[in-house]
């Protein structure tokens, strides 16, 4: 069946790349008009701009990078491009030959209008792509924050469709998927692991970040290798025209970001950075509490982006970026006395490090090429190491534990848009995976006794990966527009290769009153698991190549829904239900440990099964005025299956939320002053929990014995029980003023303002004076206010 | 800077003085949740094993607690049925200090015993199972052992697995003694105390790896790697007492249900407070009640040390 589905995608693109051929030499020729469109004010490419031709109520959008085409009869024609946050640029042209435009659109600026009255991006009756959010980063910039932090991720949980981790964690699961399943491309890399301080906050900052876009579903066939989303994320390319910057100092980290021209409209920079700094303010305190014992502490996080980007001509365009964040503590005692010295250090860092070097050439006005070459590494690494000298002996004891995944890959994207109703885009890429999941080292040395230099689990597995892709989004009638694709990949296992080929359909239909009629079908397959807790994303958390016991991952996913903008496309409305199957989802066995799993034989304490997840999403959201924002809200069901686990009944998935109810709002009350506010609604994750005791089994006689068993906890399922509804309210206020250099502002925000006790983990207590068993709650995170001071300029 | 600024401002200083001092005062705090109980029921624990008489405990469950005590509930009768035939009603009696019900008929192997209880304000429960045939364990070969204080021993006992049916065991060692008597050596199995041991991946069988390198008191496994065939198991041991001269391997054929209740509760016990493991559902057969009726079969050796 996937095997007809592809061969009918494939004859499609040569019947249109034909087509394209013939009517170019007809009488009557098309013209084709392409070009970049950009802020007049930075040189930034503008990704998702729309551009509008009056004449046939046609449109298309730039790419990622602001590149954009569209085919059209010769003859004069209106041009309307506009982009949130810009005014709309109207263009009258009389072509009569292909044309190559650089279009700037001028910036509102906040400080200069209240009301942002510029659009959009094209109206969500007009696309084909459904299950899709694009977040305004300056929507994120503006929500809440949380010890003056502003986050991407966190601001996604806010939508239908995704639910949180544990309380206050960044972490993301998309319609019933676990957090492995999320495909998070920053500049096109893939991150393993983007959480810092335990998962409270994501590793990407906010000022460097350009665009945010997040899939649920009817997933292009540009993308792979992750069943449940793609969260992708890109950069800022640097201003052309003139350096800016922007920072803030906040409770907890302060951040700078600079951009400017190395060579005015040829070169830019951007360099991006923040850090906390708790352990330097409490450096001196905790020497001198140890009096002077501890001689060396850190605790911190910082992240890096740096971004270059040259224009090499009109054609061709090379990007560089890197990004690092990690999170470190460390901590150094020294002890003296006499001819005794007595030195330990110990050190637990993780973190993320990815460069990526992009290119993109427009080859003609038909057809535009981004080519990357990409490297993607996420390490944990832990050691101790202990010094001890007296009169008679010396002796060193080092211990390390280090764990991480490693990815070298290349990518090449066309965009190619052979006819005005045809926007093709096709490519490949090859990948190749370095595991070291959990190896240890340890040596000891002493002058009284034999030396020891051994390490465990030390081994590397290499995988290799490819995927290949195709995808038309095809307008066939005013009303009917389709997108057809199909993604390939291939995955070299221990000694297996795995392969699939993934159709990926979606269709819009126009019905009367502008409302659009959306479906999409989609296959996905991935073959890198996560041996996670799942509760929270944690630094040890092990990323894991398929293999022969446990296969790839792999999902159906079937969306429909209806959506229409409605007050002059103020507001967008979308209504969306889904049905989505997972094959090879992986679980603990019972009674496997997470903790003891980092070794070679994983895969034989884990367990594959299916998990199945549906559900109904809403999505009311302002994107221009005064007030913007939205109202979310999901109606799912998530489970899981395994034959092993719960005596192979279906069981809930861990985060199940049976409801989802979401509001984001973001409010101008003047030039001045800001509001924004955020409300969050879910049902209690189900967990499992006993329900009565009872008496053990002893042998078939009273005169054996049996063992020396404690009672049995009854427990009538895994996860039948609901735990405490979570809701949170948060609020943040911003007061702004323009100086004659610089603007500047301050933002008090309160977490969790109305101080609901979300617990963050729960405990059986069976041990109280009380003599009665308790669930036990722990809530971390009350009331939290939070001050920053920021500055752009 | 006009005055609703100025004002603003201000609130919002006091106001967050006012926050940070709350904040800085509840980081941690415990919420009580009561736990869900569904009420007493009717308890049945019996492991009936082929050619013995069955003992059958009836309890009562409890809501979670720190106590272990689980009291027999008044007017407690267990009814016993043989392939869905009243055979008999159990006999109450005390054995090391509890309560049990016991026949007078011994179980026989493939026939279905049924276990009917009811008690004064309960629900009435049963639960039921077959009892399978003895494992074909044959074969044991006394490889090595060292001396000293920590004595080992290494030992290959052959299992013979019949093909064609699942078949499920549990494997102990215990440490066993002799004396001779009229009508020669009689042997004295310490069940009391089981011998710690690992099941090497070296085995005649080069696919039969689904032991870890782990210390077991007693193992549970499925003939799922070697169905139908015969399997050699190289069995290291740490033995309890040198002064015992003998060792006495014991594998017992399991009914499905007895397996998956005894394999359960074993996960369960050891992953008791473990925050990193899900909680483990032990498996339940009895209708109306908790508890488990299973049949077993065993097979026992006695081997010398050498």
């Amino acid at each position: 069946m996937i095997l007809k589905i592809t061969n009918l995608i494939i004859l499609l693109f040569l019947f249109i790349i034909t087509q394209s051929d013939a009517q170019s030499s007809a009488p009557n020729p098309k013209i084709t008009i392409s070009g970049y469109i950009e802020d007049s004010a930075t040189g930034e490419k503008l990704p998702g701009a729309t551009i509008l031709v009056s004449e046939y109520k046609k449109g298309t959008t730039t790419n990622n990078y602001g590149f954009f085409t569209i085919t059209i009869q010769r003859g004069p024609i209106h041009l309307l491009i506009s982009y949130t946050g810009f005014q709309t640029k109207e263009l009258q042209l009389d072509p009569q030959s292909d044309q190559s435009l650089n279009i700037k659109l001028t910036g509102i600026g906040s400080l200069q209008e209240v009301t942002i009255v510029a659009k959009k991006q094209l109206p969500i009756a007009q696309q084909t792509q459904m299950s899709k959010v694009t977040v305004p980063v300056a929507m994120v910039k503006d929500m809440p924050r949380f010890l003056g932090e502003t986050d991407v991720l966190k601001t996604l949980q806010l939508l239908p469709g995704v639910a949180q981790g544990a309380e206050g964690t960044s972490g993301v699961l998309v319609r019933g998927g676990s957090p492995d399943q999320n495909l998070i491309l920053l500049d096109g890399t893939p991150v393993y692991n983007p959480s810092h301080l335990f998962g409270i906050f994501s590793s990407f900052n906010s000022d460097a970040l350009k665009n945010v876009d997040l899939y649920k579903g009817g997933f292009p066939a540009r993308f792979g290798g992750r069943l449940s989303s793609v969260i992708d994320l890109v950069t800022k390319d640097g201003n052309m025209k003139k350096v800016h910057g922007e920072g803030s100092i906040g409770i907890l980290t302060s951040r700078l970001t600079l951009e400017g021209p190395l060579k005015k409209d040829k070169t830019s920079f951007l360099v991006s950075g923040r850090r906390t700094y708790l352990d330097l303010l409490a450096r001196p305190l905790i020497k001198s509490a140890s009096e002077g014992d501890i001689t060396g502490f850190g605790a911190y996080f910082y992240d890096l982006n740096v971004k270059l980007h040259h224009i090499i001509s009109d054609r061709d365009r090379l990007f560089a970026s890197f990004f690092s964040g990690h999170d470190f503590l460390k901590v150094k005692t020294n002890f003296s006395e006499g001819a005794d010295k007595d030195v330990t250090k110990t050190r637990i860092g993780w973190g993320n490090t990815i460069g990526t070097l992009r290119w993109n050439h427009v080859f003609n006005k038909k057809l535009f090429a981004n080519t990357l070459i990409n490297y993607t590494q996420y390490r944990f690494v832990t050691d101790l190491d202990y010094y001890f000298k007296d009169d008679i002996d010396e002796e060193r004891f080092a211990a390390k534990y280090f764990s991480g995944i490693y990815d070298a890959g290349a990518r090449i994207d066309f965009d190619y848009r052979p006819l005005p109703e045809h926007n093709i885009k096709f490519g490949g890429a090859a990948l190749q995976h370095i595991f070291t999941p959990g190896a240890a080292t340890l040596k000891y040395t002493t002058t009284s006794a034999n030396s020891i230099d051994t390490a465990f689990n030390k081994y590397k597995q290499r995988s290799s990966e490819f995927s290949s892709y195709a995808e038309d989004d095809w307008q066939i009638s005013s009303k009917l527009k389709i997108n057809l694709g199909v993604h390939a990949s291939a995955f070299k296992a221990k000694t297996n290769w795995y392969q699939s080929v993934q159709p990926r359909i979606g269709l819009r239909y126009l019905l009367p009153g502008d409302i659009a009629f959306k479906a999409a079908y989609t296959h996905m397959n991935q073959y890198v698991h996560l041996l996670s807790n799942n509760s929270t994303t944690l630094p040890t958390d092990l990323w894991v190549p398929s293999t022969d016991l446990v296969k790839p991952m792999f999902s159906r996913q079937i969306a429909v829904g209806f959506a229409k903008s409605m007050m002059q496309e103020k507001i967008e409305a979308s209504i969306e239900a889904y049905y989505k199957t997972m094959d090879g989802v992986i679980e603990y066995k019972d009674g496997a440990s997470y903790l003891n799993s980092s070794t070679a034989d994983w895969d034989t304490k884990v367990e594959a099964g299916k998990g199945k997840a549906y559900g109904v999403e809403l999505l009311l959201q302002k994107k221009t005025g005064r007030t913007t924002g939205w109202i979310g809200y999901t109606l799912s069901w998530s489970r899981r299956h395994f034959p092993g686990i719960n005596f192979g009944r279906e069981f809930f998935y861990k985060y199940d939320r049976r409801h989802d109810f979401e509001v984001a709002v973001t409010h101008k009350i003047s030039k001045r002053w800001e509001i924004a506010g955020s409300w969050q609604f879910q049902t209690g994750s189900p967990f499992t929990l006993p329900v009565a005791q009872y008496e053990t089994a002893n042998d078939g006689s009273p005169y054996d014995y049996g063992g020396s068993y404690d009672n049995i906890n009854y427990y009538k399922g895994r996860n039948d029980f609901r735990l405490l509804n979570y809701h949170r309210l948060d609020f943040g206020i911003t007061w702004h003023k323009q100086k004659k250099r610089y603007e500047k502002y301050w933002n008090l925000s309160f977490y969790n303002i109305y101080n609901r006790q979300n617990p963050f983990y729960y405990y059986l207590d069976t041990y109280n004076v009380s003599g009665k068993a308790l669930l036990k709650g722990v809530t971390l995170l009350p009331i939290i206010p939070s001050l920053s001071y920021g500055f752009k300029f | 800077m006009d005055l609703n600024s100025k004002t603003m401002q201000k609130n919002i200083f006091i106001t967050t003085c006012s926050i940070a001092l709350l904040f800085f005062s509840a980081c941690e705090k415990p919420i009580n949740i009561d736990l869900p109980y569904e009420g007493n029921k009717i308890v049945i624990n019996s492991l009936m094993m082929k050619d013995s008489f069955m003992y059958a405990r009836l309890t009562n469950s409890s809501q979670l607690s720190s106590s272990s005590i689980f009291p027999v509930p008044a007017g407690a009768k267990i009814d016993l049925y043989e392939n869905d035939v009243f055979k008999e009603t159990l006999t109450r009696r005390n054995i090391w200090g509890k309560d049990y019900f016991v026949s007078v008929s011994k179980a026989i192997e493939g026939k279905k015993y049924t276990l009917k209880a009811s008690a004064a304000g309960l629900d009435n429960a049963e639960g039921s199972d077959l009892i399978p045939h003895k494992p074909y364990f044959d074969g044991i070969e006394f490889k090595q052992t060292n001396s000293g204080s920590d004595q080992k021993a290494k030992l290959v006992i052959n299992i013979n697995d019949p093909a064609g049916e699942k078949n499920y065991y549990r494997l102990r060692f215990y440490a066993a003694d002799s004396n001779t008597s009229v009508t020669g050596p009689r042997f004295f199995i310490n069940k009391q105390y089981y011998q710690y041991f690992k099941v090497d991946n070296l085995s005649s069988s080069s696919d039969f790896d689904v032991f870890g390198d782990y210390e077991y008191s007693q193992l549970y496994f499925t003939d799922d790697k070697f169905d139908g065939r015969n399997v050699s198991l190289t069995v290291n041991i740490s033995y309890f007492s040198s002064s015992q001269q003998y060792i006495a391997p014991e594998l017992v054929h399991l009914s499905r249900d007895s397996y998956r209740y005894l394999q359960s509760r074993e996960n369960q016990f050891n992953n008791e407070g473990n925050p990193f493991t899900e909680a483990v559902v032990v498996y339940n057969n009895i209708s109306g009640g908790y508890g488990i009726v299973g049949g077993m079969a065993d097979s026992i050796k006695i081997v010398r040390k050498q």
